[in-house]
C-alpha cells in the first residue's frame, strides 16, 4: 500500500524513537524530533545531508553517533518502501548508550567481582541435591587446585577432598543446614598436588516452594594464609610461655599517669598472684621484704624521674608469704616529646640460682680452709685447680702447678704397674683411695693418703678429678715412735726383753732349719748397784749407755745387743 | 588500471566496527581484478575527532568513496557486499 508522506510524518512527528527518511541517494529529507535531540544538531543541518546508504542484517544493529565531541550509541533499524510514488528509506534510531553504560557498568563490576573473589581467594558454588548437580565458580576450580577444562565438581568428589580428619565435622555441619538453613565451617582440604589447605564454607538453603527449594548456595574461601599465621603465632606464643616459665622470668610495665602496674602472667605467678593482676605501684613495691623497699623505691624513683635504668636482685616476700630472690631491671618508656611515661623491665625469680650461689661459697670456703690439700684436673689430666692446703703441703705455689700434670708430684717410690692400677680404678670405677709417696717442693719424700674422685657431668662423661689427701708424715712418725717404744729400751735405744725374745725365737728357728748353731751371752755388770749409789742414776744410766755403745761396736749387723733388764744385757750371735 | 581508496570510519572498536572493518577487507579481497584496486583505510574518529566534523559523518561505522565524484558513503556493518557496491556505486566486471 502506498504510503502518503503526510499520514508518515503525523504518525512519527511525536514518536520517540528517531526517525529518518532518506531518498534513494541516502540524502536526509525528514527528520523527527527525536532524531534532532539524538543529533544534538537543528533540523536544517539535518535535512539535506548525507546520511549514506545503509547496508546491515535485518536485525537492529548498533551504530554510533559522533556529536559535540561525544559518541551516542543507537540500535539502526531500515525499512525501504516508497512514498508518494518515490523509493525511500525509511530510518529508526534507538538511543541505547545509557543501556550500554549500565551494561558496561555491570561488566566492571562482574570483573571487578571476579577480581576480588580471586583476591579474596573467594568461590561461589551452587548445589542442587534432585540433580545432584554441583556448578562451581572459576575460583572454587583454583581453591581446588583443579582444572575447569578437566574436572567435573561432585558432591562425591568434594568430600574426597576434605582432609579425613575434618569430614565427619563437615558431614554433621551439612546435615545441621538442612535444618538450620545456614552452614558455617572451616576445614581443610588436600588438593591433588598433595598440598594442605584450610578453606571456610558459608552457605544457605534455599527454603519455600520455588524451582529452587533445596538447592545449596555458598561461598569457600581459601583461609589457609590466615589459618597458618594463626597456628604460628600461637606456637610462638607458647614458645615465648614455655620459655617464661621455664626461666621464671616475665615483664611488667608501670603507667606513670595511671599510676598502674601491669604484670604478665609469669610475673604474676612468681608473687603468687592471679595472673592478670593489675596493681597500683605502691602495691607493687610492697611485695618487697622489708629491707629491700628502700632501695627499689629509690631505683624505681631514679628511673621514672630522670630515666635512669637498674638492674637489681632483691627478694620479695610472695602473697603467700613465700621470700624469694628476684632480678628486676627497669628502663624508662618516654612519649614523642620526651617525657617519661612509663616505665617497663623484666622480672626474674632466681631463687634457685641464689641457692646454688650459696652452695658454691660455702664450696669455695671449703675448698679455701680445709686442712687437706685439694687438686682439681681436667682429664688431660692438667691441673686447673689448687687449694692454699695443697700449697702448705708440697710447698708448689698454685702458679707453679696451674696447667701441669699431676705427676710433677711424684716421688719415684712407686713402679709404673702402682699409678697403671689407680689409673684402672679412676676409670672404672671412677675413684681411688690409697697412700702414695709424693716428693715435696723441697725434694723431701712424704707420705700422703688420697681420695681421688672423677667428676662425671649429666651426661655421665667424667669431666674432671678431684684429688683430696692428707700428709702422713707425723702419723708416719708417730707410728714409728710406738713401735719403737714397744720394742726397745728407751735409755739405751738397745732391744728390750720382748725383742730380744722375738729375735731369738728367730735365730734358733733358723739355725733349726739349716742345721746351725747360735749363741747367746748374757751379761751382768759388776758392781754397777755401787756406781748408782755413789754416783747417783745419772752417772748409771750414762754408764750403761756407754757399755750399750762399746757393745754394739763390737757385734756385727746382724748380731743383737739388747737389754734385759736393770744392769742385765745379752748378746746373740 | 582503477583504484578506489575508501575511508572506513569508526567510533572505537565496537562489534559493528569490527564487522565492518572485517567485511570491507573481505570485499576488496573478492573483487579485487587486474583492473580494479580498491584501497581501505579505516579511520577511528575516536582518536581524529575533528576528522568526522569536517566529513559531516553523521553516524559510524560509515565508509566514505570520494574519488571519483559524486562522493558516496555506506553505513552500517557493511554485511551484504552487493549492496555496498551498489551504495558506493563501483561497478564490478
Amino acid at each position: 500500500m502506498p504510503a502518503s508522506r503526510v499520514q508518515f510524518e503525523l504518525i512519527v512527528a511525536s514518536a520517540s524513537d528517531a526517525i529518518l527518511m532518506l531518498d534513494d541517494q541516502g540524502i536526509i529529507g525528514y527528520a523527527n524530533a527525536a532524531a534532532v535531540s539524538l543529533f544534538d544538531c537543528p533540523l536544517d543541518a539535518l535535512l539535506g545531508a548525507d546520511f549514506g546508504f545503509i547496508v546491515i542484517p535485518d536485525e537492529p544493529t548498533e551504530i554510533e553517533i559522533p556529536c559535540a565531541g561525544r559518541v551516542v550509541s543507537a540500535d539502526l533499524r531500515s525499512v525501504e518502501m516508497t512514498m508518494d510514488g518515490n523509493a525511500v528509506v525509511l530510518v529508526y534510531l534507538r538511543d541505547v548508550t545509557e543501556r550500554k553504560l549500565a551494561e558496561s557498568a555491570l561488566q566492571a563490576a562482574n570483573t571487578r567481582l571476579q577480581e576480588s573473589q580471586r583476591i579474596a581467594r573467594f568461590g561461589y558454588w551452587e548445589w542442587q541435591p534432585q540433580t545432584r548437580l554441583l556448578s562451581w565458580s572459576q575460583m572454587v576450580y583454583e581453591v581446588f587446585g583443579q582444572d575447569p577444562n578437566t574436572y567435573t565438581p561432585t558432591y562425591e568428589g568434594y568430600y574426597r577432598a576434605v582432609h579425613p580428619a575434618d569430614r565427619s565435622p563437615l558431614k554433621a555441619a551439612e546435615l545441621a543446614a538442612r535444618l538450620t538453613g545456614v552452614l558455617e565451617q572451616e576445614h581443610r582440604i588436600i588438593r591433588p598436588d598433595g598440598a594442605v589447605r584450610w578453606v571456610r564454607q558459608v552457605a544457605r538453603l534455599l527454603t519455600g516452594d520455588g524451582e529452587h527449594q533445596g538447592w545449596m548456595l555458598g561461598t569457600v574461601q581459601d583461609i589457609s594464609e590466615r589459618k597458618f599465621a594463626e597456628t604460628r603465632l600461637r606456637d610462638r606464643e607458647r614458645l615465648i610461655q614455655i620459655a617464661a616459665e621455664v626461666a621464671r622470668i616475665g615483664g611488667w610495665e608501670v603507667d606513670l599517669d595511671a599510676n598502674r602496674a601491669i604484670w604478665s602472667d609469669e610475673v604474676c605467678r612468681i608473687h603468687e598472684v592471679a595472673p592478670g593482676t593489675i596493681a597500683p605501684v605502691e602495691e607493687g613495691i610492697a611485695f618487697y621484704a622489708p629491707e629491700w623497699r628502700e632501695r627499689i623505691t629509690q631505683v624505681f624513683s631514679a628511673c621514672a624521674r630522670a630515666g635512669v635504668g637498674y638492674d637489681e636482685e632483691l627478694q620479695i616476700i610472695t602473697a603467700k608469704g613465700r621470700r624469694v630472690w628476684v632480678r628486676t631491671t627497669g628502663v624508662a618508656v618516654r612519649d614523642s616529646t620526651g617525657k617519661i611515661t612509663r616505665v617497663q623491665g623484666a622480672f626474674q625469680d632466681i631463687s634457685e640460682r641464689k641457692v646454688a650461689e650459696e652452695r658454691l661459697r660455702l664450696s669455695a670456703a671449703v675448698f679455701e680452709n680445709t686442712s687437706e690439700g685439694v687438686i682439681i684436673t681436667d682429664t688431660t689430666p692438667a691441673i686447673i685447680a689448687v687449694n692454699p692446703a695443697f700449697t702448705e703441703i708440697s710447698g708448689y705455689n698454685t702458679q707453679d702447678v696451674l696447667g701441669r700434670n699431676p705427676n710433677l708430684l711424684k716421688s719415684g717410690q712407686h713402679e709404673p704397674a702402682f699409678y697403671d692400677e689407680m689409673w684402672r680404678a679412676l676409670l672404672d670405677r671412677g675413684h681411688w683411695r690409697g697412700e702414695i709417696w709424693n716428693r715435696r717442693q723441697d725434694g723431701e719424700i712424704y707420705p700422703q693418703w688420697v681420695n681421688i674422685n672423677a667428676v662425671r657431668s649429666d651426661l655421665g662423661q667424667t669431666t674432671h678429678y678431684v684429688g683430696v689427701f692428707s700428709d702422713l708424715s707425723d702419723i708416719k712418725r708417730s707410728e714409728a715412735q710406738i713401735e719403737r717404744l714397744a720394742h726397745r729400751d728407751p735409755l739405751t735405744d738397745l732391744p728390750n726383753r720382748l725383742l730380744f725374745r722375738t729375735r731369738l725365737e728367730q735365730a734358733l728357728l733358723r739355725a733349726g732349719a739349716s742345721c746351725t748353731r747360735v749363741g747367746m751371752l748374757l751379761i751382768d755388770l759388776d758392781g754397777f748397784r755401787h756406781v748408782n749409789d755413789s754416783l747417783g742414776h745419772a752417772a748409771g744410766d750414762i754408764a750403761l749407755r756407754e757399755v750399750a755403745k762399746r757393745l754394739t761396736a763390737l757385734v756385727r749387723i746382724d748380731e743383737t745387743v739388747a737389754r734385759l733388764s736393770g744392769d742385765e744385757l745379752a748378746l746373740l750371735i | 588500471m582503477t583504484t578506489h581508496l575508501l575511508r572506513l570510519y569508526i567510533a572505537g572498536r565496537t562489534p559493528a566496527a569490527d564487522r565492518a572493518v572485517r567485511n570491507l577487507e573481505r570485499l576488496a579481497a573478492e573483487v579485487a581484478t587486474a583492473d580494479l584496486l580498491l584501497q581501505i583505510e579505516v579511520i577511528d574518529i575516536l582518536e581524529r575527532p575533528q576528522l568526522a566534523e569536517d566529513e559531516r559523518i553523521l553516524a559510524t561505522p560509515v565508509v566514505i568513496r570520494k574519488l571519483p565524484p559524486p562522493m558516496r558513503r555506506v553505513v552500517g556493518d557493511l554485511s551484504e557486499y552487493e549492496k555496498v557496491l551498489i551504495g558506493l556505486d563501483l561497478k564490478v566486471g
